[in-house]
């Protein structure tokens, strides 16, 4: 799936990379976000993971594939 | 009976009080046990033969199978080196009689009595604030208690007690080790048993207790539910008593039927709320076999971001880096693997606090799952549930003191002692009169424990020592009041009640059970006032036991001399 939205750094423990949909879900991304930057628009390929745990606990996470600037 | 021999029987009661309750109070102070050579990986210190060149360290360490370092660079005319072992008996056993080597011995810590000389405490507000420094003052450390930290992985920092972190094991595909790729991991292994008194870094709850590090989180922070539920049921199995999940997603039954088979086993599963901010908490914080916890910043209000609502039992200390200086305080890993001081907030922080508390009250003995729950939730600081803060926020010093721990009983039995041979050496002495100057002097010095259970806040206020009231009633950030951690109280006390003939036994009871209560500090800790750096913390505490002395004196003065007017 793709998603719109502004990629926010999260800052529970060590941080971790978020995307606010326009919708205002804020998606915890897995996996790595080369060069992002805190407030940049982008548009996120990847897939929801429904059993995934993780220490960000800010809402659903998404398995990036691409991340491209929107 | 004569004055002269009032004085002569009390302080023989006296005398044989000390004799009676010096053990008990002897054995809390956290003298370190001799080092017990196991199997279990840990620091080896070698002593090499003074003058001994670097040849000589590269030959030993080639004998050893690791790479020896000297301990300090001044250390190297002390000829004193170490190296992290991976097993502490057997290399001990390939030195034996190497003609190089003086002496092994694994690197145990230093514990400093009362309070922490590690140089990052001052910062760390939030032990004080779920009170932390009455664990350490108990003398119950955790040792023995194995906590799991499911998480990202544990790495062994100069923190953190090699000797007491366990090999573990990783459940996320491709890794190999329980190593620490992110720095959550380790940083939560810090709240829990961060080395304390060892003069380096930062402290930690239950510094005695043992980590095995469970990897079920990748570097970015994720992992699945099957590795979660893997790693709850391995850490059973490896025997940890408390487990610490500073993780959460979605309902698994997997993961529920890990928890529930844990709990079934005696373990206590701690689990963070969530950082969503809003109502809604994350699994498994939610689940009933769990203590869900909430986080709250340095003003002791819940944390912004921090998820609430059905499934919160409990709030710790989770920190604000907003404020300056807000957040939770560790040694952990940066994403190179440099062990670095690091603050962060999220109920990841907070659940720790609960874990490390738990350890420290198993490690006080005959508390175990159900009990440490029930204890830590009963006497958590709030007025009922409440969605943000759960049954309140978490208090050692109050879950101690309910279970008795922490010296109490032998502090008030000495002070209710004392307290009864001086009143018995003022003529035309009154049992209203003595009576109430023991009871007060035990209960001053040693709170009543059991009305902690019963009686609600005021019970629960009621239960602590005297000197705890202010903690006990405004939080424990407020512990360390200047004008409460005096003889401030004793000498107000004295001044309303010591006017009346018939309440000055109780005056001079709560003198002698707060100057006790001071003597007690100014060895064993447990007390501390702001403002007054760590160094003289034992001379405040001893001067205001003075202090209380003088009003206790005066007191005792005036009921002779009205006495005999009587």
């Amino acid at each position: 799936m793709k998603l719109r939205g502004t990629l926010i750094w999260l800052d529970y423990g060590p941080g971790s990379w978020a995307l606010q949909t326009e919708e205002g879900t804020t998606f915890t991304l897995e996996g790595e976000v080369p060069g992002g930057a805190s407030g940049q628009r982008v548009e996120v390929e990847g897939e929801p993971v429904d059993d995934a745990m993780g220490f960000a606990m800010s809402g659903p996470t998404l398995r990036v594939e691409r991340v491209r600037s929107a | 009976m004569s004055a002269r021999w009032t004085w002569i029987v009390g302080g023989l009661a006296v005398g044989a009080g000390l004799w009676w309750f010096a053990p008990p109070m002897a054995r809390e102070l956290p003298v370190p046990p001799a080092p017990e050579l196991s199997a279990a990986p840990g620091r080896l210190l070698v002593d090499l033969q003074d003058g001994a060149s670097a040849q000589d360290l590269a030959d030993v360490s080639a004998r050893l199978g690791v790479p020896l370092a000297w301990v300090h660079p001044l250390a190297e005319d002390e000829a004193l080196a170490w190296a992290d072992v991976p097993d502490l008996a057997a290399a001990t056993a390939l030195l034996v009689g190497d003609a190089r080597v003086e002496v092994t011995t694994p690197d145990t810590e230093v514990h400093a009595l009362g309070w922490p000389d590690d140089p990052l405490y001052p910062k760390q507000w939030h032990l004080r604030a779920m009170g932390a420094p009455a664990g350490w003052a108990s003398g119950h450390r955790g040792a023995g208690v194995i906590v799991a930290v499911v998480d990202t992985g544990v790495s062994r920092v100069e923190d953190l007690d090699s000797a007491r972190i366990l090999e573990g094991a990783s459940f996320v595909p491709g890794v190999k080790s329980a190593r620490d790729d992110n720095g959550h991991g380790t940083h939560v292994a810090g709240t829990i048993a961060q080395s304390t008194g060892n003069g380096v870094g930062a402290a930690g709850v239950a510094p005695e207790a043992t980590i095995l590090p469970v990897k079920v989180l990748s570097a970015s922070g994720s992992g699945s539910s099957a590795g979660v539920a893997a790693g709850i049921d391995y850490a059973v199995d490896a025997g940890a008593k408390v487990i610490n999940l500073s993780l959460g997603g979605s309902y698994n039954p997997v993961i529920h039927l890990a928890v529930k088979k844990a709990r079934a086993k005696g373990v206590v599963v701690v689990a963070a709320a969530g950082n969503s901010g809003r109502e809604g908490v994350h699994y498994p914080g939610a689940l009933a076999e769990t203590i869900g916890v909430g986080a709250t910043g340095p003003s002791g209000q819940a944390a912004p971001y921090s998820s609430w609502g059905k499934g919160v039992d409990l709030a710790a200390p989770g920190g604000d880096t907003r404020v300056p200086d807000g957040g939770v305080l560790q040694n952990t890993v940066d994403r190179s693997g440099r062990s670095v001081y690091a603050a962060y907030q999220g109920t990841s922080m907070a659940t720790p606090h609960v874990a490390g508390a738990a350890a420290v009250l198993i490690s006080a003995g005959g508390c175990e799952a159900d009990c440490v729950e029930d204890t830590l939730l009963g006497t958590a600081r709030g007025a009922g549930w409440d969605p943000h803060l759960g049954y309140g926020q978490l208090d050692l010093g109050a879950a101690l003191a309910q279970r008795g721990g922490g010296g109490a009983w032998a502090r008030g039995a000495l002070a209710g002692a004392l307290a009864l041979a001086l009143a018995l050496s003022v003529p035309r002495r009154r049992a209203a009169f003595w009576g109430g100057a023991a009871f007060v002097a035990a209960w001053a010095a040693a709170g009543l424990p059991g009305l902690g259970s019963v009686g609600g806040a005021g019970g629960a206020l009621l239960a602590r020592p005297w000197l705890e009231w202010a903690g006990a009633a405004l939080g424990p950030s407020w512990a360390g009041l200047p004008f409460w951690i005096s003889c401030s109280p004793a000498l107000l006390f004295a001044y309303v009640a010591g006017a009346f003939h018939n309440t000055r036994g109780l005056a001079l009871g709560a003198a002698i059970g707060m100057g006790a209560h001071f003597v007690h500090a100014s060895f064993a800790g447990g007390l501390e006032v702001w403002f007054v750096p760590t160094s003289w913390q034992p001379i405040w505490m001893a001067a205001n036991a003075l202090g209380c002395g003088l009003v206790a004196w005066a007191l005792l003065g005036i009921e002779r001399v009205v006495g005999r007017r009587a």
